[in-house]
Protein backbone atom coordinates (compact mmCIF):
# COMPACT_ATOMS: atom_id res chain seq x y z
CA UNK A 1 0.00 0.00 0.00
CA UNK A 2 1.39 3.46 -0.83
CA UNK A 3 2.04 5.95 1.97
CA UNK A 4 -0.86 8.10 0.78
CA UNK A 5 -3.31 5.20 0.60
CA UNK A 6 -2.19 4.01 4.02
CA UNK A 7 -2.58 7.44 5.62
CA UNK A 8 -6.04 7.75 4.06
CA UNK A 9 -7.10 4.36 5.45
CA UNK A 10 -6.27 5.33 9.03
CA UNK A 11 -7.80 8.05 11.15
CA UNK A 12 -5.81 11.17 11.92
CA UNK A 13 -5.19 12.20 15.54
CA UNK A 14 -8.07 14.71 15.49
CA UNK A 15 -10.40 12.14 13.91
CA UNK A 16 -9.48 9.62 16.61
CA UNK A 17 -10.25 12.18 19.30
CA UNK A 18 -13.52 13.11 17.64
CA UNK A 19 -14.68 9.47 17.46
CA UNK A 20 -13.88 8.99 21.16
CA UNK A 21 -15.57 12.23 22.18
CA UNK A 22 -18.80 10.98 20.62
CA UNK A 23 -18.73 7.51 22.15
CA UNK A 24 -21.87 6.69 24.13
CA UNK A 25 -21.98 6.22 27.91
CA UNK A 26 -22.76 2.51 27.43
CA UNK A 27 -19.73 2.06 25.17
CA UNK A 28 -17.55 3.77 27.77
CA UNK A 29 -18.93 1.24 30.27
CA UNK A 30 -18.18 -1.62 27.84
CA UNK A 31 -14.63 -0.33 27.38
CA UNK A 32 -14.15 0.01 31.12
CA UNK A 33 -15.46 -3.45 31.86
CA UNK A 34 -13.23 -5.01 29.22
CA UNK A 35 -10.27 -3.07 30.63
CA UNK A 36 -11.10 -4.35 34.10
CA UNK A 37 -11.03 -7.90 32.78
CA UNK A 38 -7.62 -7.54 31.12
CA UNK A 39 -6.08 -5.62 34.01
CA UNK A 40 -6.58 -8.70 36.21
CA UNK A 41 -3.55 -10.31 34.57
CA UNK A 42 -1.38 -7.23 35.21
CA UNK A 43 0.22 -6.43 38.55
CA UNK A 44 -0.50 -2.96 39.91
CA UNK A 45 -2.43 -1.85 36.83
CA UNK A 46 -6.08 -0.93 37.11
CA UNK A 47 -8.67 -1.03 34.35
CA UNK A 48 -8.51 2.76 34.21
CA UNK A 49 -4.71 2.60 33.74
CA UNK A 50 -5.08 0.16 30.88
CA UNK A 51 -7.88 2.12 29.21
CA UNK A 52 -5.98 5.41 29.50
CA UNK A 53 -2.78 3.86 28.11
CA UNK A 54 -4.77 2.46 25.19
CA UNK A 55 -6.35 5.87 24.53
CA UNK A 56 -2.88 7.45 24.67
CA UNK A 57 -1.52 5.00 22.11
CA UNK A 58 -4.48 5.58 19.79
CA UNK A 59 -4.17 9.37 20.08
CA UNK A 60 -0.40 9.15 19.52
CA UNK A 61 -1.12 6.88 16.54
CA UNK A 62 1.22 4.25 17.97
CA UNK A 63 -1.80 2.04 17.38
CA UNK A 64 -3.57 2.19 14.06
CA UNK A 65 -7.26 3.09 13.89
CA UNK A 66 -8.50 1.89 10.53
CA UNK A 67 -11.17 4.06 8.98
CA UNK A 68 -14.75 2.74 9.20
CA UNK A 69 -14.44 0.72 12.41
CA UNK A 70 -16.68 1.26 15.41
CA UNK A 71 -14.82 2.95 18.29
CA UNK A 72 -15.73 0.24 20.81
CA UNK A 73 -14.32 -2.48 18.53
CA UNK A 74 -11.11 -0.53 18.03
CA UNK A 75 -10.80 -0.07 21.79
CA UNK A 76 -11.37 -3.76 22.49
CA UNK A 77 -8.71 -4.87 20.02
CA UNK A 78 -6.21 -2.18 21.04
CA UNK A 79 -6.71 -2.87 24.76
CA UNK A 80 -6.00 -6.52 24.22
CA UNK A 81 -2.77 -5.69 22.41
CA UNK A 82 -1.68 -3.16 25.03
CA UNK A 83 -2.41 -5.55 27.89
CA UNK A 84 -0.47 -8.30 26.13
CA UNK A 85 2.51 -5.98 25.62
CA UNK A 86 2.27 -4.76 29.22
CA UNK A 87 2.32 -8.34 30.45
CA UNK A 88 5.44 -9.04 28.39
CA UNK A 89 7.08 -5.87 29.72
CA UNK A 90 6.20 -6.89 33.25
CA UNK A 91 7.88 -10.23 32.72
CA UNK A 92 10.92 -8.72 31.00
CA UNK A 93 11.51 -5.95 33.55
CA UNK A 94 11.40 -2.17 33.10
CA UNK A 95 11.97 -0.66 29.67
CA UNK A 96 12.08 2.82 28.21
CA UNK A 97 8.49 4.08 28.49
CA UNK A 98 8.88 6.12 25.29
CA UNK A 99 10.03 3.23 23.18
CA UNK A 100 7.46 2.12 20.60
CA UNK A 101 6.73 -1.45 21.64
CA UNK A 102 4.13 -2.00 18.97
CA UNK A 103 3.12 0.08 16.00
CA UNK A 104 0.52 -2.18 14.54
CA UNK A 105 -2.85 -3.42 15.54
CA UNK A 106 -4.81 -6.59 15.04
CA UNK A 107 -7.85 -5.08 13.44
CA UNK A 108 -9.69 -6.72 10.58
CA UNK A 109 -8.54 -5.68 7.14
CA UNK A 110 -11.90 -5.38 5.43
CA UNK A 111 -12.88 -2.11 7.08
CA UNK A 112 -16.35 -3.38 7.95
CA UNK A 113 -17.91 -1.71 10.97
CA UNK A 114 -19.60 -4.95 11.94
CA UNK A 115 -16.92 -7.55 11.34
CA UNK A 116 -14.92 -8.19 14.49
CA UNK A 117 -12.33 -10.76 15.43
CA UNK A 118 -10.13 -10.33 18.46
CA UNK A 119 -7.68 -12.92 17.24
CA UNK A 120 -5.16 -14.54 19.52
CA UNK A 121 -2.17 -13.20 21.37
CA UNK A 122 1.39 -14.50 21.16
CA UNK A 123 2.23 -15.46 24.70
CA UNK A 124 5.54 -16.42 26.16
CA UNK A 125 5.41 -19.53 28.39
CA UNK A 126 5.52 -17.23 31.45
CA UNK A 127 2.59 -15.14 30.20
CA UNK A 128 0.64 -18.29 29.36
CA UNK A 129 1.25 -19.54 32.90
CA UNK A 130 -0.03 -16.29 34.42
CA UNK A 131 -3.17 -16.54 32.28
CA UNK A 132 -3.72 -20.16 33.29
CA UNK A 133 -3.41 -19.19 36.96
CA UNK A 134 -5.83 -16.34 36.39
CA UNK A 135 -8.35 -18.73 34.83
CA UNK A 136 -8.05 -21.03 37.83
CA UNK A 137 -8.69 -18.07 40.12
CA UNK A 138 -11.72 -16.99 38.07
CA UNK A 139 -13.07 -20.52 38.14
CA UNK A 140 -12.69 -20.63 41.92
CA UNK A 141 -14.45 -17.24 42.16
CA UNK A 142 -17.55 -18.40 40.30
CA UNK A 143 -17.63 -21.97 41.54
CA UNK A 144 -20.41 -21.16 44.03
CA UNK A 145 -22.71 -20.02 41.21
CA UNK A 146 -23.50 -23.20 39.32
CA UNK A 147 -25.06 -21.65 36.21
CA UNK A 148 -22.37 -18.99 35.89
CA UNK A 149 -19.68 -21.63 36.41
CA UNK A 150 -21.10 -23.87 33.69
CA UNK A 151 -21.35 -20.92 31.35
CA UNK A 152 -17.75 -19.95 32.11
CA UNK A 153 -16.63 -23.43 31.10
CA UNK A 154 -18.57 -23.07 27.84
CA UNK A 155 -17.00 -19.69 27.10
CA UNK A 156 -13.52 -21.06 27.78
CA UNK A 157 -14.36 -23.79 25.31
CA UNK A 158 -15.30 -21.19 22.69
CA UNK A 159 -19.06 -21.73 22.90
CA UNK A 160 -21.36 -18.86 23.83
CA UNK A 161 -24.75 -17.28 23.21
CA UNK A 162 -27.75 -19.40 22.26
CA UNK A 163 -25.51 -22.33 21.43
CA UNK A 164 -24.18 -22.39 25.00
CA UNK A 165 -27.71 -22.08 26.41
CA UNK A 166 -28.85 -25.04 24.31
CA UNK A 167 -25.91 -27.19 25.31
CA UNK A 168 -26.51 -26.39 28.98
CA UNK A 169 -30.28 -26.89 28.68
CA UNK A 170 -30.99 -23.34 29.93
CA UNK A 171 -33.98 -21.32 28.79
CA UNK A 172 -33.34 -17.78 27.53
CA UNK A 173 -34.21 -16.10 30.82
CA UNK A 174 -31.98 -18.34 32.93
CA UNK A 175 -29.14 -18.03 30.43
CA UNK A 176 -29.47 -14.24 30.33
CA UNK A 177 -29.33 -14.01 34.12
CA UNK A 178 -26.31 -16.32 34.28
CA UNK A 179 -24.36 -14.42 31.62
CA UNK A 180 -24.99 -11.12 33.38
CA UNK A 181 -23.71 -12.53 36.66
CA UNK A 182 -20.69 -14.05 34.92
CA UNK A 183 -19.87 -10.84 33.04
CA UNK A 184 -20.18 -8.92 36.31
CA UNK A 185 -17.64 -11.22 37.96
CA UNK A 186 -15.25 -11.28 35.01
CA UNK A 187 -15.44 -7.59 34.21
CA UNK A 188 -16.84 -5.76 37.22
CA UNK A 189 -18.15 -2.28 36.90
CA UNK A 190 -16.81 -0.12 39.67
CA UNK A 191 -20.03 1.30 41.01
CA UNK A 192 -18.53 2.82 44.14
CA UNK A 193 -16.17 5.06 42.19
CA UNK A 194 -18.80 6.03 39.64
CA UNK A 195 -21.10 7.25 42.38
CA UNK A 196 -18.50 9.59 43.87
CA UNK B 1 -1.69 -15.30 10.04
CA UNK B 2 -2.57 -17.17 13.21
CA UNK B 3 -5.09 -19.49 11.64
CA UNK B 4 -3.13 -22.60 12.47
CA UNK B 5 -2.57 -21.65 16.09
CA UNK B 6 -5.07 -23.01 18.55
CA UNK B 7 -6.63 -20.29 20.67
CA UNK B 8 -5.73 -20.41 24.34
CA UNK B 9 -8.56 -20.65 26.90
CA UNK B 10 -7.90 -17.10 28.09
CA UNK B 11 -8.16 -15.82 24.50
CA UNK B 12 -11.42 -17.69 24.02
CA UNK B 13 -12.79 -16.30 27.26
CA UNK B 14 -11.78 -12.77 26.23
CA UNK B 15 -13.48 -13.26 22.86
CA UNK B 16 -16.66 -14.53 24.51
CA UNK B 17 -16.71 -11.68 27.03
CA UNK B 18 -16.16 -9.08 24.29
CA UNK B 19 -19.04 -10.44 22.26
CA UNK B 20 -21.31 -10.66 25.28
CA UNK B 21 -20.56 -7.05 26.21
CA UNK B 22 -21.26 -5.97 22.63
CA UNK B 23 -24.55 -7.83 22.55
CA UNK B 24 -25.74 -6.70 25.98
CA UNK B 25 -28.27 -3.88 26.07
CA UNK B 26 -26.96 -0.49 27.14
CA UNK B 27 -28.97 -0.79 30.33
CA UNK B 28 -27.44 -4.16 31.21
CA UNK B 29 -23.91 -3.07 30.46
CA UNK B 30 -24.28 0.04 32.61
CA UNK B 31 -25.47 -2.26 35.41
CA UNK B 32 -27.19 0.49 37.36
CA UNK B 33 -24.45 3.10 36.96
CA UNK B 34 -25.36 6.66 36.04
CA UNK B 35 -24.88 7.16 32.28
CA UNK B 36 -23.76 10.78 32.64
CA UNK B 37 -21.17 9.94 35.29
CA UNK B 38 -19.95 7.00 33.20
CA UNK B 39 -19.40 9.14 30.13
CA UNK B 40 -17.83 11.93 32.18
CA UNK B 41 -15.37 9.43 33.64
CA UNK B 42 -14.48 8.15 30.17
CA UNK B 43 -13.92 11.69 28.93
CA UNK B 44 -11.66 12.40 31.90
CA UNK B 45 -9.53 9.39 30.90
CA UNK B 46 -9.53 10.69 27.32
CA UNK B 47 -8.37 14.12 28.51
CA UNK B 48 -5.59 12.56 30.58
CA UNK B 49 -4.58 10.40 27.59
CA UNK B 50 -4.45 13.49 25.38
CA UNK B 51 -2.14 15.24 27.85
CA UNK B 52 0.09 12.15 28.11
CA UNK B 53 0.20 11.81 24.33
CA UNK B 54 1.38 15.45 24.12
CA UNK B 55 4.06 14.83 26.75
CA UNK B 56 5.34 11.80 24.86
CA UNK B 57 5.38 13.71 21.57
CA UNK B 58 7.39 16.49 23.19
CA UNK B 59 9.84 14.00 24.70
CA UNK B 60 10.21 12.28 21.32
CA UNK B 61 10.79 15.63 19.58
CA UNK B 62 13.45 16.59 22.14
CA UNK B 63 15.11 13.22 21.70
CA UNK B 64 15.02 13.71 17.93
CA UNK B 65 16.73 17.10 18.21
CA UNK B 66 19.36 15.65 20.55
CA UNK B 67 19.99 12.78 18.12
CA UNK B 68 20.24 15.22 15.21
CA UNK B 69 22.75 17.36 17.10
CA UNK B 70 24.87 14.35 17.93
CA UNK B 71 25.11 13.38 14.24
CA UNK B 72 25.51 16.80 12.64
CA UNK B 73 28.63 17.94 14.46
CA UNK B 74 29.21 21.34 16.02
CA UNK B 75 26.39 23.83 16.29
CA UNK B 76 26.47 27.57 15.79
CA UNK B 77 25.52 28.20 19.39
CA UNK B 78 27.52 31.09 20.78
CA UNK B 79 29.27 31.89 17.48
CA UNK B 80 29.02 35.54 16.44
CA UNK B 81 28.54 36.62 12.84
CA UNK B 82 32.01 38.23 12.94
CA UNK B 83 33.68 35.02 14.09
CA UNK B 84 31.79 33.03 11.44
CA UNK B 85 32.78 35.53 8.73
CA UNK B 86 36.43 35.42 9.82
CA UNK B 87 36.41 31.62 9.76
CA UNK B 88 34.92 31.56 6.26
CA UNK B 89 37.46 34.13 5.01
CA UNK B 90 40.29 32.03 6.44
CA UNK B 91 38.94 28.95 4.68
CA UNK B 92 38.75 30.92 1.42
CA UNK B 93 42.28 32.32 1.87
CA UNK B 94 43.92 28.93 2.30
CA UNK B 95 42.39 27.82 -0.97
CA UNK B 96 40.16 25.07 0.39
CA UNK B 97 36.97 26.78 -0.70
CA UNK B 98 36.04 29.28 -3.36
CA UNK B 99 33.63 32.11 -2.75
CA UNK B 100 33.67 35.66 -4.05
CA UNK B 101 34.42 38.13 -1.24
CA UNK B 102 31.70 40.34 -2.63
CA UNK B 103 29.17 37.56 -2.22
CA UNK B 104 30.17 37.09 1.41
CA UNK B 105 29.32 40.73 2.09
CA UNK B 106 25.92 40.29 0.50
CA UNK B 107 24.96 37.31 2.63
CA UNK B 108 22.50 37.61 5.49
CA UNK B 109 23.66 36.78 9.01
CA UNK B 110 21.60 33.61 8.89
CA UNK B 111 23.18 32.48 5.61
CA UNK B 112 26.63 33.30 6.95
CA UNK B 113 26.09 31.18 10.05
CA UNK B 114 24.70 28.39 7.87
CA UNK B 115 27.75 28.47 5.62
CA UNK B 116 30.02 28.56 8.68
CA UNK B 117 28.23 25.48 10.02
CA UNK B 118 28.65 23.61 6.72
CA UNK B 119 32.35 24.43 6.42
CA UNK B 120 32.91 23.43 10.05
CA UNK B 121 31.30 20.05 9.32
CA UNK B 122 33.52 19.60 6.23
CA UNK B 123 36.53 20.47 8.38
CA UNK B 124 35.81 17.76 10.92
CA UNK B 125 38.60 15.15 10.98
CA UNK B 126 36.23 12.35 10.02
CA UNK B 127 34.56 14.49 7.38
CA UNK B 128 31.17 13.75 8.83
CA UNK B 129 28.42 15.36 6.87
CA UNK B 130 30.82 16.57 4.20
CA UNK B 131 29.66 14.59 1.20
CA UNK B 132 25.98 15.07 1.88
CA UNK B 133 26.29 18.78 2.46
CA UNK B 134 24.38 20.94 0.04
Amino acid sequence: MSDTAESESRLSKSEVENELLHMSAADWARAQRFANFFSRSLTGITGDDLLQETLTKLLSQDRVWKRGLKPILVLFVAMRGVSSNDLKKELNGPIDPFKAVSTTDEEPEDGSREHFELGVTHDTPEAALIKRQLLEQIEADVSQDEDAHLLLLMWIDGVRGAEAATELGMDAKRHDAARKRLARRLAPYEMARMQQ
Amino acid sequence: MNSTKKSEPHDLLANALARELLEMSDEDVLDGADAGATKAHGLRLLQAAKAESGRRRLAAARQGVANHRSTTGPSNAGVSVEVAKAYILQAMNDGRYTLAARKLDEMTDEDLLGLYSRIRRLDLPDGSGGSSDK
